[in-house]
Order: structure tokens, then C-alpha cells, then sequence
């Protein structure tokens, strides 16, 4: 099972939303990460083939997705980023309906969405018509509906937005349950998402992917890039304008603070084990609100 | 399929906007016109006696009753509401034979027109005519006032209903989806793009065809409660909007011609609808788009007043527009021939009834009363056309029985000194009593009406003005009976006494 995309591009206008993205995909859960306005969004919208590419094409296992047509879109399973849900539909139905949509039997797909409901932990409310839903539990139908099928290929565009903490650690979970025998596609800004479960991470950036490696080879790129500092109050302000600060941790002696430099930002600094919100850091702090990587 | 079709009908029947349209409409439909049950079904009791074909035993009976009743005028004695009836069948007798006399008429002066025929498609064509006029029977009465309502229903409110139905629950259909975000589920699924179009296709059409079938049953049940289900075999001709029409339909087969033309015309509709949501990513485009490929041609029909060459234009690009496939008949009732009586013809003016039940024995009263306004304007002015339109407004109402106005019709009251005489015309004094039947009654009507008669153009022209004066001599005649008099009678003492 392959997914290959060879320079793949869209164009809005002038606008290139994604440019030249050339990879290729086997079994195992690959996190995107990229900041808002990446091209993230465009390439999943393209995978799932709701758009078409401006050039370039995707292969499933060696042929064009949109030349397979149906066939492709019966292993895929899509959660877009913006869920639109039928408000008048109950949670039950609406998944039959996806169900139907999908080409299930009706006896599987009973048995598919009681599953579902289970997992999502929505059966108390299957009943319930899903405009009462929060947007959590509307996010957590989305996922129920893209896993109806049993796709081969899972493709989530920030699946774990609207979830609180102990959603996203269950849905976390779950990917990485079912992430055995196929192709796992989630994007998001929130990189402890796939901190440890993704067996290799994209960055992308202005549409232009710039790098696709496993985590701890990415993090290895910048073992020496991240130093702890130890401040006082008043020079955070100071480091926070010449640096990307990561984390500040507060202590009666002033504070802590995680840098990521290229150079030692002072004598006293010492280095500190990289993890993935550095590396968020380190490739997008320049144009992206620091709060947003942090959890 | 299966599966997806009941889903996208549920998604269609779950719109709460459809429940209210659809309420508002059939409430507009039924709002005014008060019909007296029980009166009705005293006049279908009338009616029995003389209905089928008009024979000349019928019309001296009927000439019995008319002598009674204008004796009972004179006297200033109380009419009864079986003579009241009785007195409309026996108009409509003479109406109907100056009809048949006037298609003759025509008939010969098409096979003249065949003989004088300068091209192969031509002569075809007017040999077509010419059969299909000669095919028709009119010579047969019947009560028909329920078969009557149900076929105005489809050209006057029915397909107002079913457009407006069709925008309002199927105009989203597509485009509810692109504005929601579900869009990319369905984009992104394996029959979102195949299966799924066919079923929202499929979906669109059994939901116009429930909407039909729902104004359809309303307009039964009205029509079954109000007047009851006789008179299906009358002839098309019988009703007002179709006297020139050229086929030889009885009613049933017309109701149903009609419905048929209208529900695939509808489901033509409800394609581009389809179509039009499919285009459009905000529902409210959606639903002002087809909204608007329906009714643009209905306001130019309805609202603008075009004439000359601009209106053979006009009519020719209507002719094509969805709004008319769906309506069926043409907009504005029948365009007479030329050659035909002033009285048969339709005022250009007239604006439809929509109080008016038509294939009543009314008709024919309503017909005299255009043509008096016609002579009224063409004698004295304003104020022969003033006594006309009078005299509209007091037969306008022909629904509760022959000759009797709406209840709570305003109708003035003549003033001391005889103000009676002044609409009166200069040949007032030409006559006597009501002779409508009487004028009629050398024609061997009780015989099947020949379809040829060897007469030229000059002939049927001639035969066909002295039709004409025939039923101009009636209308005078009757007013100068003292049809006014006894209308006031009858309006002043309650119905069904």
C-alpha cells in the first residue's frame, strides 16, 4: 500500500497554496505540521479529492486517485477541518447516512456505528439531534463517520481542535491503535498530537514542504539548538525580543527560559533534549504566535 | 440506493419552511368564495331532469318554466329556487346551440379556406381544424360545476403551488450542502458524487409529485364536498376558458391530459432546480435563481402590457418558458377567431374571477352581461358602460347558482321614478318576452349537428352574423323581461327558500 504525490500543485489565482509537494506515503501515522495558511488544509482537501490539483498528480498504489474515482474514495476516510453537520439529524442517523454514503451494507453499518459510538463515547447521546452537540462531540461524530468504512487511508485535518485534553489523549489513543495496516494522515498545530505516535512528521511551510523524517532523526537536527537559561524577571522581556522563547517556567529566583538559537544565547546557558515543540518553534515561531504551539 | 434516496427524502420533508409554504398556500386557495352546500346539491337535483343531450322535448319544458317565471315578474310574484335554476339551464341551451351553430359556421368557412389553399401544409392544417371541430359534441349538459373547479385548480393556483413548493423544498438540495460544509463528506465518500446525484434526482421528483398529489386531493375533497362529482362527461367546450378549444375532450379525459402535461412540466422544473441548486453555493442564490426562471415570465404575463409586433415577440419567448408548460392552458382563456360573435369573445380587459366557477350555468349570463357593457360603451358612454358594469357585478358571482350575486355583492338599488330605463338602448321596444330558447327553437338540435354544409364564405358569413343577432336579440330581450327585476327578487329573499 502506497500513496505517492509527485509535485503536486494548487493554485488559487495567483495564489499557490501548495507548491511542488512531492512524497510518498506507506502504512503508519504521518503528522503535518505546518502553521495556518501552510497548505496543509489544500493537501489533505486534495487527497480526499474534494479539490483537484492545479499539476502534478497522487497514486495509489501506482494509479491517479481521480482516475480511480469511487474505488479510491471507498478506502478513504476523510475528517475535513470545518465540519459541516446536518443539525437535524441525530447522532445515529448521521451516521447511518455517512454509512449509506459509503456503500455499507445495512447490517454492517448497524454494527459499524454502534462500534463507533462506543469508541467516540457518544452512545449516551445517539439519540441526540447533532446541532445541540458541542463542538467537541461534533469533532468526535467527524472522527466516527471517517473510520466508518475501516479505511486504508485516514485522512484527519485537525482532528483534536475543540477536544479537551482528556478527548485528545483518548483520540490519540485510538489512532494509534488502529494505525496498524494503514496510511494515517493528520495534520495539526498541536504537536504533542503526534509527539509519539507518528512515525514521521512533514513540515510544511508557505506550501513548500521542507522536511519529512522521523521525529527523533527532525529533533536530532537541532539537538544543539535548544538551551535552558536561567533570568531574572526583568531580562525576559529583553531574551524574548532577541530570542524564540519557548516556555518560561516561573520560580522564586526569577525564571526559566527554554530558547531555541542556533548560538549559546549567554555563558550561563546550558543545552537542553529538543522535543517537538522546539521544532514547531524553530521553523515557525518567525510568523506564528508563540502560544499557539503550547499546550 | 435504497438507502440513500429515504435519507435525502427525509432531509427534504424534515424542512419546517415547506410545512409553512405550504399551509399559507392552500389557506390563500381557500380564503373567500362562500359556496352554500346545501343550495348546490338542490340545484344538482334541477339539473338531472334535463341533463345529456338537449332535445327539443327539454327546451319546450324549459320554455314552460321561462313563461312562468317571466308571468310571475310581471305579477311581482316570488320566483323559486328550482325556476331560478331551471331558467339558467334553459340559457345555457340557447347558449350552447348558438355555439354549435357558430362552430358550423366555422367548419364551413374552413372548408372553403381548404379549397382556397395555397400551400400542401396549409390545406393539412386547416384540414386538421376543420376535423377536429367537426368531432366535437357539445349538445350535452350536465352539472358540472365539481369536474369545472378541479380543472380551473391546475391553471390558477395548482401550479403556483407546485413551483413555489419546488423552489422552496428542492431549490437547496445541492447548494445547502456546499453552504452546511457537508460538501466534503459527500465529495469525499464513495457514492457522494454517482449514487448519491441520482438519488437527490430521484428524491426531487417524488417530492413534486406528492405536492401535485396533495393540492390534487385538496382540490378533490373541495370540489367532491362542494359541488360533488357529476358531470364528467360534459364536453370540453362547455367550460368558458376552453368554448374555442378544437379537441374533442370530455372533462375527464381533459383533468387528466391537463395533470399530465402539468407533472411532467413540473418535474422539467424540477430538474432545473435541481440544477440551478447544484451551481450555486448559498441557498438563497439557489432559491432566487430558479425562483426566478419561473417567474420572470409569469410578471411580463401578468404585469406588463405589451401590443403590436412586440407581443407576437413576447408571446413566442413565453411560449418556451417553464412557467407556461406548467400552467397548461394558455394565460389569458381563448383568443376568438375572427368572425365570431362580440358576444362570445372576452373583454381584452376582463381580469380573471377567481370567485368565479366556470361551466356554471352562470356562464352564459356572465357572456351577456360583457357583451351589454360592450354595447353599453359603444351607445351612450359612461353611462351605458356604468349600467353594464352593474349589470357584471350582479351576475359576477355565479358560483351559488344561476343568476345570483355573492353574498354582501353591492348592487344598486334602482332609485324612485323608474331609474330601471336608463341603461335602456334605442331598441328597447323591439320585443317581447325572453325568446332565447324560442329563437333557437327552429334548429333540429335534437339531431347530431351535420359536420359539412355546402356553403361559401359569403354564406357562413351571413349565417354566422344572423347567429350573432339571434343572441344579441336574446340578451336585449331578456333584460327588457324583467330579468333585473326578478335578479333583485331573488337577492332580496334568502337562498334556498
Amino acid at each position: 500500500m502506497k500513496l505517492t504525490i509527485d509535485h503536486l500543485t494548487k493554485r488559487y489565482g495567483k495564489h499557490t497554496a501548495l507548491d511542488n509537494f512531492t512524497c510518498d506515503f506507506t502504512s503508519g501515522v504521518y503528522g503535518i505540521l505546518g502553521a495556518n495558511g501552510s497548505g496543509k488544509t489544500t493537501l489533505m482537501r486534495m487527497l480526499a479529492t474534494v479539490t483537484t490539483p492545479s499539476s502534478g498528480t497522487i497514486q495509489y498504489n501506482g494509479k491517479n486517485i481521480f482516475e480511480l474515482g469511487d474505488d479510491y474514495r471507498d478506502v478513504i476516510g476523510y475528517l475535513p477541518q470545518h465540519i459541516g453537520l446536518y443539525k437535524n439529524f441525530t447522532a445515529e442517523k448521521f451516521l447511518y447516512y455517512i454509512a449509506a454514503l459509503k456503500g455499507l451494507d445495512q447490517k454492517y453499518a448497524s454494527l459499524k456505528v454502534n462500534e463507533l459510538l462506543e469508541l467516540v463515547n457518544l452512545s449516551d447521546v445517539r439519540k441526540k439531534k447533532v446541532g445541540t452537540f458541542s463542538g467537541g462531540m461534533k469533532q468526535r461524530i467527524g472522527i466516527a463517520q471517517a473510520l466508518l468504512n475501516d479505511p486504508k487511508i485516514l485522512i484527519v485535518d485537525e482532528p483534536t481542535a475543540g477536544l479537551d485534553p482528556k478527548e485528545r489523549i483518548r483520540f490519540r489513543n485510538l489512532l494509534s491503535a488502529i494505525s496498524g495496516d494503514r496510511i494515517v494522515l493528520l495534520s495539526t498545530h498541536i504537536v504533542s498530537d503526534i509527539e509519539f505516535i507518528a512515525k514521521e512528521i512533514l513540515i510544511l511551510k508557505s506550501g513548500r514542504l521542507l522536511h519529512k523524517q522521523d521525529p527523533q532523526k527532525l529533533l536530532s537536527e537541532i539537538s544543539e539548538k535548544v538551551w535552558l537559561l536561567q533570568v531574572s524577571e526583568k531580562e525576559i522581556a529583553k531574551y524574548q525580543t532577541l530570542y524564540k522563547v519557548g516556555n518560561i517556567v516561573r520560580s522564586e529566583l526569577g525564571a526559566e527560559l527554554r530558547i531555541i538559537s542556533d548560538e549559546r544565547p549567554s555563558p550561563a546557558a546550558v543545552l537542553a533534549k529538543p522535543n517537538l515543540e522546539d521544532l514547531y518553534l524553530y521553523y515557525f515561531e518567525e510568523d506564528q504566535d508563540v502560544s499557539a504551539a503550547q499546550i | 440506493m435504497f438507502q440513500l434516496l429515504k435519507f435525502e427524502l427525509y432531509k427534504i420533508y424534515k424542512q419546517k419552511s415547506i410545512y409553512i409554504l405550504f399551509i399559507l398556500l392552500i389557506a390563500i386557495v381557500s380564503s373567500g368564495g362562500f359556496v352554500d352546500r346545501q343550495n348546490e346539491r338542490a340545484i344538482y337535483q334541477d339539473y338531472q331532469k334535463f341533463e345529456g343531450k338537449i332535445t327539443k322535448e327539454k327546451m319546450a319544458e324549459l320554455e314552460i318554466v321561462r313563461d312562468e317565471v317571466n308571468e310571475k315578474f310581471d305579477n311581482g310574484e316570488e320566483v323559486t329556487s328550482e325556476e331560478h335554476t331551471l331558467y339558467g339551464i334553459s340559457e345555457l341551451f340557447s347558449f350552447r346551440i348558438a355555439r354549435m351553430q357558430e362552430r358550423e359556421d366555422e367548419i364551413a368557412g374552413l372548408a372553403s379556406e381548404i379549397n382556397n389553399a395555397t400551400s400542401s401544409y396549409k390545406m393539412k392544417k386547416t384540414a386538421l381544424k376543420k376535423d377536429m371541430l367537426a368531432s366535437i359534441d357539445s349538445s350535452q349538459l350536465y352539472y358540472q360545476k365539481g369536474p369545472a373547479i378541479m380543472i380551473d385548480m391546475i391553471y390558477t393556483f395548482g401550479f403556483v403551488i407546485t413551483a413555489f413548493m419546488t423552489i422552496i423544498g428542492i431549490g437547496p438540495i445541492f447548494s445547502k450542502e456546499y453552504s452546511s460544509g457537508m460538501d466534503q463528506f459527500l465529495l469525499s465518500s464513495k457514492f457522494g458524487r454517482s449514487k448519491l446525484v441520482t438519488a437527490k434526482i430521484l428524491a426531487s421528483l417524488l417530492f413534486i409529485l406528492s405536492i401535485v398529489s396533495a393540492w390534487s386531493l385538496y382540490s378533490f375533497a373541495k370540489a367532491y364536498y362542494l359541488f360533488g362529482m357529476h358531470g364528467w362527461k360534459s364536453s370540453l367546450q362547455s367550460l368558458y376558458e376552453f368554448i374555442e378549444s378544437p379537441y374533442s375532450y370530455n372533462l375527464m379525459k381533459t383533468f387528466f391530459a391537463m395533470m399530465t402535461i402539468h407533472i411532467i412540466a413540473a418535474l422539467a422544473f424540477g430538474l432545473i432546480t435541481v440544477f440551478t441548486s447544484s451551481l450555486s453555493k448559498k441557498v438563497m442564490v439557489s432559491i432566487l435563481a430558479s425562483g426566478m426562471i419561473f417567474g420572470i415570465p409569469l410578471v411580463f404575463d401578468t404585469l406588463l402590457d405589451y401590443g403590436g409586433t412586440t407581443k407576437i415577440l413576447v408571446e413566442q419567448i413565453l411560449n418556451l418558458s417553464i412557467y407556461r408548460f406548467m400552467k397548461v392552458n394558455r394565460p389569458q382563456g381563448p383568443v376568438a377567431p375572427a368572425g365570431l360573435p362580440q358576444a362570445l369573445r372576452r373583454a381584452p380587459d376582463e381580469p380573471d374571477s377567481r370567485r368565479h366557477v366556470p361551466g356554471g350555468p352562470g356562464d352564459a349570463v356572465l357572456l351577456l352581461a360583457r357583451e351589454r357593457e360592450h354595447r353599453g360603451r359603444r351607445r351612450s358612454g359612461v353611462r351605458g358602460a356604468a349600467a353594464a358594469v352593474h349589470d357584471r357585478r350582479a351576475v359576477g358571482g355565479c358560483a351559488a347558482g344561476p343568476v345570483a350575486p355573492p353574498p354582501g355583492a353591492a348592487v344598486r338599488e334602482p332609485g324612485p321614478g323608474g331609474a330601471d330605463g336608463d341603461d335602456r338602448g334605442p331598441d328597447d321596444d323591439a320585443g317581447g318576452r325572453p325568446g332565447g330558447v324560442r329563437a333557437g327553437a327552429g334548429e333540429p338540435v335534437d339531431q347530431p349537428v351535420p359536420a359539412r354544409r355546402p356553403v361559401g364564405v359569403a354564406a357562413a358569413r351571413g349565417r354566422r352574423a344572423a347567429a350573432a343577432d339571434r343572441q344579441l336579440a336574446h340578451t336585449d330581450a331578456r333584460r327588457r323581461g324583467g330579468v333585473r327585476r326578478w335578479r333583485r327578487r331573488v337577492r332580496a329573499r334568502p337562498r334556498g327558500a
